[in-house]
């Protein structure tokens, strides 16, 4: 049986009174009948006392983990510790409390906001090395959509949107990127990978000569965690063919303030405020995928622009003949907000420090963990580096040992992806685990590769400890069940 | 794998059946093996609609992937199999019973083109 | 500062077991010519806004403080447009900021994620109730973003037909967005009053926006949208788009007014306004076969495999870009899932009755309002049918930028000036109204608009 919120139900109970104004209460509503919810249509949502409020969602944070809980060595994410002095900066009423079309003739109370944001392109413009940004985008994949707009409009300007409708992916390309690249009418091609992991240049050479390629979508590390030894050469072999290069930014924390997508070839970038640059991942969001460009193609960012002018802040909302908008206002601004204080208490030199402690964690574990899981490629790793299932005894898989990862105290690594690696998965412990949770990490490891090979059961049956066991993921899909009236139906039954 | 003989087959796992001037389309039990439990079928073009052999004619999903079915043969699209929209599984439990669209050829040539028993069960792995 | 927790000695202690001898040796597969040394590093901040050093906790206070105090935080604010200004009930920032939540991410291992996923079911049947459809997805980034969604849905429905009509006035800046996602793939968008739908509908229309309350705030009946839409050519979704999703709570519900695609946005529902973001798309449709075609996470309930316990998990995943790829209908991974608890948190704490008491007294201070400023000379209301909690004033010969600065001494936001946002709206200010605006700061409102005559 599950409860609800919904069984906490006690009709004229609420959290915050129910409310009256005396100004206004002899007059008349004025929408006609025909207009508002009758009792056929009455609205289903209970009435419920604050205290049952505060205890339902309290109990359910106790079934959750969070980077506040421990080790969250999800590969990809950068689950890095969050600051919480951002959090009370951010709530600031004079950040929260601000409408997002106030000063928008005059940029009159709205300095302050105007020069936080102009000062955060301007410094993500120098990590990377790019020349301007957008700050619209509300995730990673959002800016990927917006880069691929970007080479859309850039080709049709240049006539060549008929001829030039292919982008790039390699086969360890995350899901997003070619969703992007659809998403704006490109064909998709996936390039192999060689037998080191890297882009296969004669593949590469094979998908550009065509002539047909606007671009190539690209990570870097790799989402295999290794660095893209021939990156110099991959962009300017795209270049010479006629096409744009776009960096994904999800890895970014293999290499922020060490070196920079912009001198790599990249014309257009995203980075991930909730990876890189701590922000909170809230659960799977908020984020914010800033897109940043090389200067020949500023005119193409939309959203809104910054400008400092005689000491004044100023925007500007999207002109027509730029690209538009890819959002509402100006953009996840709260988000947008932490990561700005993020890189002022740190520095240039204190995101340099962070990348390199990032890279030398996850060398620690793939190092501490060489006789307990196989790594297929093995050059240098960054932030991240994949393993696999092979050799775990008894047919004990992935998704086994991630399950018992459940049980011992830790989360589970990313699974299953990249799918390259037969049984992936992808370790990414991030700066902010003290040795000791690296350590913790590694032990729970061997132990369950221990565990695999005197007792498999305890891994094949995993998770016990936690409040169900393996769900049935058929019949979820098959029969799905996705509101608490269709549970109690389906209950009922 | 169950491989019927009196079936013809197609290099992306599709069986198809000449009965009456229409052709019947389905899965084999290779493709329902590898796609594991088939929770969703969808994506049909219109009934009525005129078809190329290559086309895709419906997708199927399961829980980790997604798989599309590909017309053995150009026609008309006649129907479509209402039961698989809440038994999806019966694309798993009975590969060969449960077809999935039915179509009207137009070029009734291309049946022969299509892979025998034999040359289909060459393709599967041992 | 940095929050890296080690000791020096503890980074010694691994660069032994890696096996380098200094940190920088770790970036040994990179090619030199890209590496930032100490100085090319120093080289790169050019612009001042980064230093090389950081800052204490103290120092940050201090610098966002300065910037904080730079904005102006309006004691009472009158202006809508797709940004609410609504009370946020205090167990909204106090269960949203619990570690467990809001520090983990994308609920991938289900075991260890039951809290936050039946936070997500229960979110998704609360909108459902809301919009009075079957299903909900478990956000979107905003109601212009989830608009675009819904009209990409649409297409997959009606592939040979390439025509969107937005019967009502639609809210420009998710024109704006709408225009520039499908500028890729030939969509063509046109715009009618709700009253000439049917004229405009040929075989070319894969879809109709209604959007209601519109920009101007006017309640449109949409029911009668569905009806004229559907007579005419049933193969035409009707989607509805709401930029106020209080409204929901008190007016006929996109479900019962027979609509296949109910969205928009929920920054209303416990969301601070936050120079506009993040914000909060919502989805819902009915019909189980655009439910396959829904963008973005969904929450089921199902069974363990060796069990009778029932429990929750991500579920019709192979909709997904991480399964589906290219052929996704929608990229989106990281969606606003904090922001859908503050809002599931949110209709929990105000509950049916209170939401339905809050969208109430919207509509009557907004009437309110608009009656007194109607009794000022040369205001009129130019809204032909009624409006929720916000409406549109015409003054002839007024300076409106007189009266938003009268306002402004006040410590008020006062209307937008319609101008600024569209040209073909010179002259108009469109007013919003909520729970928010107190007696007194309403007075000074119209104060100032009195002192506004030329």
């Amino acid at each position: 049986m599950i409860t609800t919120i919904f069984d906490k139900a006690a009709p004229g109970k609420n959290a915050t009174g129910f409310m009256t104004d005396k100004q206004v209460e002899g007059v008349p509503a004025g929408i006609p009948a025909s207009l508002i919810r009758d009792a056929a249509d009455s609205l289903e949502i209970p009435d419920i006392p604050e205290v049952e409020i505060v205890r339902h969602y309290t109990e359910l944070s106790r079934k959750n983990y969070g980077v506040d809980n421990g080790i969250y060595p999800l590969g990809s994410c950068t689950m890095k510790y969050n600051p919480k002095i951002n959090e009370t900066l951010t709530n600031l009423p004079g950040f929260r409390d601000i409408h997002p079309l106030q000063g928008l003739q005059d940029n009159r109370g709205i300095q302050g906001i105007l020069q936080l944001l102009h000062e955060t392109s301007l410094m993500l413009a120098e990590i990377t090395g790019m020349d301007a940004f957008t700050l619209q985008p509300a995730a990673g994949a959002h800016g990927e959509f917006t880069g691929n707009l970007i080479i859309k409009k850039y080709i049709m300007m240049k006539g060549l949107d008929k001829k030039k409708n292919k982008i790039i992916v390699p086969d360890t390309s995350h899901g997003t990127n070619p969703a992007s690249a659809a998403s704006c009418n490109f064909e998709v091609i996936e390039i192999k990978s060689n037998e080191q992991g890297l882009v296969d240049l004669d593949q590469l050479a094979q998908a550009l000569a065509p002539g047909d390629v606007a671009g190539i979508m690209l990570t870097n590390p790799n989402t295999l965690g290794l660095f893209e030894e021939e990156i110099l050469k991959v962009t300017k072999m795209v270049h010479d063919a006629g096409g744009l290069c776009y960096y994904d930014g999800a890895n970014l924390n293999g290499l922020c303030g060490v070196c920079r997508p912009g001198d790599m070839g990249f014309d257009i970038i995203h980075v991930n405020l909730h990876k890189t640059f701590s922000t909170p991942h809230g659960g799977g969001g908020p984020g914010a995928g800033p897109v940043g460009v090389k200067a020949f193609l500023k005119e193409l960012l939309p959203g809104p622009r910054t400008a400092l002018k005689d000491g004044k802040y100023s925007f500007t909302l999207p002109e027509q003949a730029g690209l538009g908008s890819i959002k509402a206002f100006h953009g996840n601004i709260g988000v947008v907000i932490r990561a700005y204080c993020y890189m002022k208490a740190l520095g240039l030199s204190g995101l340099r420090r962070g990348t390199e402690c990032a890279v030398l964690g996850a060398n620690y574990v793939k190092v501490m963990l060489k006789d307990t899981i196989c790594v297929p490629y093995q050059r240098r790793c960054y932030h991240e580096f994949v393993g696999s299932d092979d050799g775990f005894p008894n047919h004990v898989n992935t998704e086994d040992i991630a399950k018992r990862m459940l049980d011992l105290g830790v989360h589970a690594p990313t699974i299953y992806f990249p799918i390259l690696v037969h049984g992936a998965i992808m370790i990414e412990p991030t700066e902010t685990e003290a040795l000791a949770r690296l350590d913790g990490l590694v032990n729970i490891i061997k132990q369950i590769h221990k565990e695999a090979e005197e007792t498999p059961a305890i891994v094949k049956s995993a998770p016990n400890d936690m409040p169900v066991k393996r769900l049935d993921q058929v019949l979820a899909a098959r029969n799905p069940v996705l509101t608490v009236k269709a549970l109690k139906k389906m209950q009922e039954k | 794998m169950n491989v019927p003989d009196n079936l013809k087959y197609t290099q992306t796992h599709e069986w198809a059946k000449l009965a009456n001037d229409v052709v019947v389309i389905g899965i084999s039990d290779h493709a329902q093996h590898e796609l594991t439990d088939i929770v969703h079928i969808d994506d049909y073009p219109k009934i009525g609609s005129v078809i190329k052999k290559g086309q895709v004619i419906a997708v199927l999903e399961s829980v980790k992937a997604v798989a599309e079915v590909f017309a053995p043969v150009s026609g008309t699209l006649l129907e479509v199999n209402g039961k698989l929209e809440d038994a999806p599984e019966l694309l798993n439990k009975a590969p060969y019973d449960a077809w999935i669209a039915k179509i009207k050829p137009s070029e009734k040539k291309e049946m022969t083109g299509l892979l025998s028993a034999e040359a289909y069960k060459k393709l599967l792995p041992e | 500062m940095d929050y890296i927790p080690h000791a020096e000695s503890q980074i010694k202690f691994m660069m032994e077991k890696v096996g380098v001898k200094r940190l920088a040796d770790l970036f040994d597969t990179i090619p030199r010519e890209l590496l930032l040394d100490d100085e090319r590093a120093k080289a790169i901040l050019k612009s001042g806004a980064l230093a090389d050093n950081g800052m204490t906790e103290l120092e940050l206070k201090n610098l966002l403080a300065g910037l904080a105090s730079k904005n102006k935080a309006y004691k009472s604010i009158f202006q809508g447009a797709g940004s609410y200004w609504h009370y946020i009930p205090a167990v909204v920032d106090y269960l949203t900021s619990r570690g467990e939540l809001w520090t983990s991410y994308t609920p991938y291992q289900a075991e260890r994620s039951q809290g936050y996923l039946q936070a997500i079911f229960e979110y998704q049947s609360m909108i459902a109730a809301m919009t009075g459809m079957n299903f909900s997805n478990a956000s979107l980034h905003d109601g212009a973003t989830a608009l675009v969604d819904a009209i990409v849905m649409a297409k997959s429905q009606n592939k040979d037909r390439d025509t969107v009509v937005i019967a009502g006035k639609i809210n420009p800046f998710y024109k704006t967005v709408v225009a520039t996602a499908l500028m890729p793939r030939d969509i063509k968008l046109i715009c009618v009053e709700p009253g000439k739908l049917a004229a405009s509908i040929d075989g070319s229309v894969m879809a109709i926006i209604a959007c209601s309350p519109d920009f101007f705030g006017t309640i449109h009946d949409v029911a009668a949208i569905v009806q004229a839409t559907k007579q005419k050519d049933n193969s035409i979704l009707v989607i509805q788009c709401i930029t106020e999703a209080l409204s929901l709570a008190m007016l006929k519900s996109p479900g019962a007014a027979g609509v296949d695609i109910a969205v928009g946005e929920a920054q209303s529902l416990g969301i601070p306004m936050c120079f506009g973001g993040p914000a909060l798309g919502f989805l819902a449709v009915s019909d189980s076969k655009l439910l396959h075609k829904m963008p973005g996470r969904i929450v089921g309930c199902t069974k363990e495999v060796a069990g009778e316990r029932l429990g929750f998990t991500l579920t019709l995943s192979a909709r997904e870009q991480h399964i589906r790829r290219e052929k996704a209908l929608s990229n989106i991974c990281s969606n606003e899932a904090l922001n859908m608890l503050r809002a599931a948190i949110y209709m929990a704490a105000l509950g049916g009755t209170g939401l339905k008491q809050v969208a109430t007294i919207n509509v009557k201070k907004a009437n309110y309002l608009k009656a007194k400023l109607c009794e000022i000379k040369g205001f009129t209301c130019i809204n032909e049918g009624p409006t929720f909690n916000e409406f549109v004033m015409k003054k002839k010969d007024t300076s409106i930028q007189k009266i938003i600065k009268s306002c402004e001494s006040k410590d008020i936001l006062g209307p937008l000036d319609l101008g600024t946002v569209n040209i073909e709206w010179k002259g108009l200010m469109l007013f919003c109204a909520t729970e928010m605006n107190e007696s007194k700061a309403i007075d000074d409102l119209i104060a100032s608009c009195k002192e506004g005559i030329a």
